[in-house]
């Protein structure tokens, strides 16, 4: 049986894509949040659970999705409970902790600061308690 | 009668079309994703996904850790379980078609190496002495080890800092590890003389899924009573490998983008096909 071009590519992106839908209809295709981060399954995910045991059941799931970087929807509840120490986060903002559950990014927003210069410090201090 | 094309197509169009619908819905994914991050993006289907959620060699490297403690890597999700099952499922049928038609980091040196096949002609991708090129490609799997028990290890995405399919989507982030980025621009680099030199020698991935060439169900085959060995699928192979003195490529780096068939370069109509083994 010989098989064309055509025939192949038609193949290549029916598998592909047809996988995909096929398998986030059956709840398969998760692409955020997963195994890695939401259920304690190493690195960051275990020192969560040390921290807070009961935090990964009480999060949304954004909190619950962390794969050690600073996303938009991060809050300051969520780096506290990460393990950054309330003084290093109050000496990069250079002001008190404002609300804890203010995402970082929105405080951005408000105080007009740069969200990438920010969540670059303070990914240095979360990098650190990886380590 | 061999029948002749003086009129021959002389590449494979239809790959050239699926290479870049992929780069570029992956591309799009990847900065919708920083667009979301910076709260600016907006929604595509299937959701905000990260470049490690569509890299189905993530779910290679998470393994190990499903197995032993049914977690998965950090940063890796379920989808790249899912798509290296379907990649999977290609490379059984046809080989790494994934490398050949889908990956696009081998689409973006393909592009850089147009430039440098214009410039060096017949010499381009016949640089690099034979007998070295052929100890070099085995390279690719001392860094898949390598990866691959790092990874276990440390139950990290350790391979991350060094990636160049990760720096060539992130480039312009902080994220990207000054390793990756020298590597990219290697990359990048030596596909002006060569052509996609990280899958021929440093590609993990690829080492992996060239090993499905050795009993996957559709082969390169060269009908030999056709052929008139001009030897054109061997000098326009992409990744060297002499076609025109094999029967059936079971060759470890071929990856299927059958640009030496008789859809593409071969001359002469029905000779190098890509068939099961009843097409003899």
């Amino acid at each position: 049986m010989k098989l064309s071009a055509k025939a192949l590519a038609v193949i290549i992106a029916v598998v592909l894509l047809g996988g995909i839908v096929l398998s986030n209809t059956l709840g398969w295709w998760n692409t955020s949040g997963g195994q890695g981060g939401s259920r304690g399954g190493s690195g960051q995910g275990q020192l969560q659970n040390i921290d807070n045991p009961a935090a990964g059941e009480s999060h949304s799931e954004e909190q619950a999705a962390f794969d050690g970087s600073i996303r938009g929807k991060t809050t300051f509840q969520d780096l506290l409970e990460w393990g950054v120490p309330l003084e290093n986060i109050e000496t990069i903002l250079g002001s008190p902790l404002p609300e804890r559950s203010l995402q970082v990014s929105a405080y951005c927003q408000q105080q007009g600061l740069s969200f990438g210069r920010l969540k670059r410090s303070l990914q240095e201090e979360v990098d650190k308690i990886q380590r | 009668m061999k029948k002749i094309r003086f009129f021959r197509p002389r590449s494979i169009w239809v790959r050239s079309i699926v290479q870049l619908f992929f780069f570029a819905l992956i591309a799009l994914i990847v900065v919708n994703n920083t667009l979301i991050e910076n709260q600016t993006g907006f929604s595509i289907w299937p959701r905000k996904a990260s470049i490690h959620a569509l890299c189905p060699f993530g779910g290679v490297v998470t393994l190990y850790q499903l197995v032993t403690t049914g977690q998965l890597v950090q940063k890796v999700h379920d989808s790249s379980v899912v798509l290296m099952g379907l990649v999977f499922l290609l490379a059984v049928l046809f080989g790494p078609v994934f490398c050949g038609w889908v990956c696009p980091l081998g689409t973006v040196q393909e592009w850089v190496s147009r430039m440098g096949r214009k410039r060096l002609r017949r010499k381009f991708n016949h640089l690099v002495p034979h007998r070295l090129d052929l100890v070099l490609r085995f390279g690719r799997y001392l860094v898949l080890a390598w990866v691959l028990y790092a990874t276990a290890q440390s139950g990290r995405l350790v391979f991350q800092a060094y990636d160049p399919y990760f720096a060539l989507f992130h480039f312009w982030t902080s994220e990207v590890a000054p390793t990756a980025l020298l590597i990219l621009g290697l990359t990048l680099g030596f596909s002006l003389l060569v052509e996609r030199p990280w899958c021929k020698y440093a590609c993990p991935y690829g080492a992996l899924l060239g090993i499905s060439n050795l009993f996957r169900v559709f082969s390169i085959r060269r009908i030999v009573r056709n052929c008139r060995s001009d030897g054109a699928c061997g000098i326009l192979c992409p990744m060297n490998i002499p076609v025109d003195n094999l029967e059936v490529v079971r060759d470890h780096q071929c990856i299927s983008c059958l640009e030496c068939t008789s859809e593409a370069c071969c001359p002469v109509k029905d000779t190098v096909v890509f068939a099961t083994g009843d097409v003899k």
